[in-house]
């Protein structure tokens, strides 16, 4: 297979298993310069091993990965991996990812500036010398947002990014995302929002295990993929464009029976 | 004074006192990233399996830092991999190829029966036989180790705070554990006299640890791990000398009691703080 230059990076049929437990099953997906894009899917549906593959961190064990040469990628990982006890302040968390790659204790004058920017758009400049334990969960979120800026990345791989942090972070969080995509960044994240964050991005992976759909929200997230992807019955109303997913709960009267008590059902 | 200056009489104290201070320096340096990796057992165990290679060298014949060194290097290098694989769990794995390497050096001196005072020495450390060639040996090795952990700050720190990400950013982790395992090596194999193998784990372990109570910053946590490893092994080998007791045992105790005293005082600040700030215990 021949890779296409202008992808940053591209799976062709690839799979993977932790020991014998396949959990990525012949993935095909490509990312482009400025795309954005979002993979759904529960808990165990293989999307951490897909940033991974993304990453380049996995190799899989069939089918082929290919990265562009020119491919510098920026990682946020899922905020309950962090060792939060580690002694550590907000701005040398951010300096460990700075491309100078220079040898030696000291950080230079340049990539401290542009640390200390960084945090200051992401609005937690005055925190750069706290401990990290020391911080809200959307602030820390930022951190790590902001330290895989640091790296000047092309692709930025986010797990999870907007997981338990409340709804400002979040809208902060995508629209950093969005202005990144603009200047021709891609990223692709990890979500379970469904309705804060995919249906809102350009473009949503429904995994499980396997890509079960791909593409636009509107025609994507629709009730037989997500059914298919989640193992859970949901229904669809549409806002302003945007499909609105709602959880269909065993208990919920059935549409016989609301049409029953509503007197409707002849 | 006179109670600091008298053992300078001795020349195995000098050397003693020399080597006892970097050694506590070495181990608290190269500690701090063991104890922040959570590999505070590999460091226990790669001491006992490096006495393995130390006493088949000793039988064999062949240099004891030639032998002990690729005898810790091939178990830095085998723990390194097989604390990787996830089936067995990494605490048992190093169980296994560490104490089957210390069982093999006991096993060893019993056929032998010629090991017994260099035995009970390289157990519980020793000043006696420490010579001008070791003073050598410990600080090339300190040198060599701190160079290196200072030209490698960076990666290294990435590599210890976030080991799962870290590759992602351009660092060669792969690499880089491989050559923290030799680090961890040498500074055993170069401290494994003065301290002992059973003890050099706590050299290993308590500075850095009282350094963590002290810091919220990696830096500082470094250099006051070194600060406390030096003033301890100095300590250590005056109380070696007065209360003529082995040498790894009193710099551990010094360690220790350095321990105790932060932990109830940073305990205390910590009360103190919470107080301050109105939070209310039951």
């Amino acid at each position: 297979m021949t890779a296409d230059r202008s992808l940053l990076v591209s799976l062709d049929s690839v799979s993977y298993a932790y020991e014998e437990e396949l959990v990525v099953s012949d993935v095909t997906l490509e990312v482009a310069p400025g795309e954005l894009m979002s993979i759904v899917g529960p808990s165990g549906s293989g999307k951490t091993t897909l940033l991974k593959l993304l990453a380049g961190t996995l190799e899989p064990l069939s089918g082929h990965a290919n990265r562009s040469s020119t491919l510098k990628i920026g990682y946020v990982p899922q905020v309950e991996t962090v060792n939060w006890y580690f002694p550590i302040t907000v701005d040398e968390v951010v300096l460990l990812a700075s491309p100078a790659r220079r040898f030696g204790i000291r950080y230079g004058m340049e990539e401290r500036r542009r640390a200390h920017l960084l945090l200051h758009e992401l609005g937690i400049g005055h925190l750069e010398h706290r401990h990290i334990r020391e911080l809200s969960g959307g602030q820390q979120q930022r951190v790590f947002l902001a330290r895989a800026l640091m790296a000047e990345p092309n692709l930025l791989l986010l797990d999870e990014p907007v997981a338990g942090v409340d709804v400002k972070t979040r809208q902060d969080v995508l629209a950093i995302l969005r202005s990144q995509t603009d200047e021709g960044v891609a990223a692709v994240l990890t979500t379970h929002d469904l309705n804060g964050v995919a249906a809102h991005l350009p473009h949503v992976v429904c995994l499980n295990r396997t890509i079960i759909a791909t593409g636009p929200p509107g025609p994507t997230l629709v009730p037989d993929v997500l059914f298919e992807t989640f193992g859970a019955e949901m229904e669809l109303i549409e806002h302003h464009g945007h499909p609105i997913v709602i959880d269909k709960h065993p208990y919920q009267p059935s549409e016989d029976r609301t049409r029953s008590a509503d007197g409707n059902s002849g | 004074m006179e109670i600091l200056a008298d053992p300078f009489r001795f020349e195995f104290f000098r050397n003693g006192l020399v080597v006892a201070a970097i050694a506590g320096g070495l181990c608290a340096l190269v500690g701090t990233y063991v104890v922040q990796r959570n590999m505070s057992y590999i460091g226990h165990g790669l001491s006992h399996a490096i006495f393995g290679g130390a006493v088949a060298s000793f039988l064999v014949g062949i240099n004891f830092f030639l032998g002990a060194g690729v005898w810790g290097v091939a178990s830095a290098l085998m723990i390194n991999r097989v604390a990787r694989r996830r089936t067995i769990g990494a605490d048992a794995a190093i169980g296994v190829i560490t104490t089957a390497s210390f069982a093999l050096g006991i096993a060893l001196i019993s056929r032998s029966g010629g090991f017994t005072r260099n035995f009970e020495a390289a157990l519980f450390g020793s000043v006696l036989g420490v010579q001008a060639v070791d003073v050598f040996v410990i600080a090339i090795v300190a040198i060599a180790v701190s160079a290196t952990i200072v030209a490698l700050y960076r990666p290294l720190l990435f590599l210890t705070f976030d080991p799962e990400v870290a590759d992602v950013f351009g660092v060669p982790t792969g690499r880089l554990d491989a050559l923290f395992s030799l680090l961890l090596a040498a500074t055993i194999i170069a401290t494994m006299q003065i301290l002992g193998v059973t003890l050099i784990a706590a050299a290993l372990v308590i500075p850095p640890v009282i350094a963590r109570l002290l810091t919220d910053r990696f830096r500082t946590m470094l250099g006051l791990a070194v600060l406390i490893g030096t003033a301890s092994g100095f300590t250590g080998m005056y109380l070696s000398f007065y209360l003529d007791i082995s040498s790894g045992p009193a710099i551990v105790l010094t360690q220790g009691s350095l321990f105790a005293v932060a932990y109830i005082v940073t305990g205390g600040q910590r009360k103190r703080f919470r107080r301050l700030a109105g939070v209310v215990t039951h």
